[in-house]
């Protein structure tokens, strides 16, 4: 990974852990060798130009996952994203909200989830083949 | 990948983890993604922390 990726993701990630969402970014060299290195997962390109889909655990999209937490709000594509996310940031007390579960994250330990499952339908070697869909 | 409740998940589909499981997984997975001195790791690595966290057999085979 070259200087200047290791710096255009920092700046994501930067971006990400402070507002919640990724910067704008242009197309470019460093852009597509992350994109390549699975660091980032690019959008369809709009009117706006290229965006950032997932750098993980964060996510630019609103369909996955929320992290919430006094002083910000965060978004993954799913739960395990969300509990990194609270890693990620040192998060001593957040709820990440699934689909209809949410876990909480108190005094940095996870609270008894009763009877919720993380299941993952797809196996580990395929999981990049649809990212998205994974 | 799904949170679901136990009820909801397919019989005989996938693989299922429970949530403490998952959030070590997770801390170990993701809880270097903001430091400064990152760099990619090997899939070997990838694979061990998988293996750390319980999570082995054919299913979890990164490759």
């Amino acid at each position: 990974m070259t200087g200047e990726e290791l710096a255009l993701r920092r700046a994501i990630m930067a971006s990400f852990a402070a507002t919640g969402a990724p910067p704008p970014v242009a197309d470019g060299p460093a852009l597509r060798g992350l994109e390549r290195a699975h660091v980032v997962v690019l959008a369809p390109a709009g009117e706006d130009g290229v965006g950032i889909h997932m750098a993980h655990p964060f996510a630019g999209h609103r369909d996955g996952t929320q992290v919430t937490a006094p002083g910000g709000g965060w978004w993954g594509s799913c739960a395990w994203d969300g509990l990194g996310i609270v890693a990620a940031l040192g998060l001593a007390d957040a709820d990440v909200r699934s689909g209809a579960i949410t876990l909480r994250v108190r005094g940095g330990g996870l609270q008894d989830a009763g009877d919720a499952v993380f299941h993952v339908a797809v196996p580990a070697r395929r999981w990049w083949e649809d990212i998205v869909f994974t | 990948m799904r949170l679901l409740r136990s009820e909801e998940v397919p019989a005989g589909e996938g693989a299922g983890v429970p949530p403490a499981q998952l959030d070590a997984l997770a801390r170990r997975w993701y809880g270097d993604r903001l430091d400064p001195g990152w760099r990619p790791r090997s899939a070997e690595a990838s694979q061990a922390i998988l293996a750390d966290a319980g999570l082995t057999g054919g299913f979890w085979a990164l490759s």
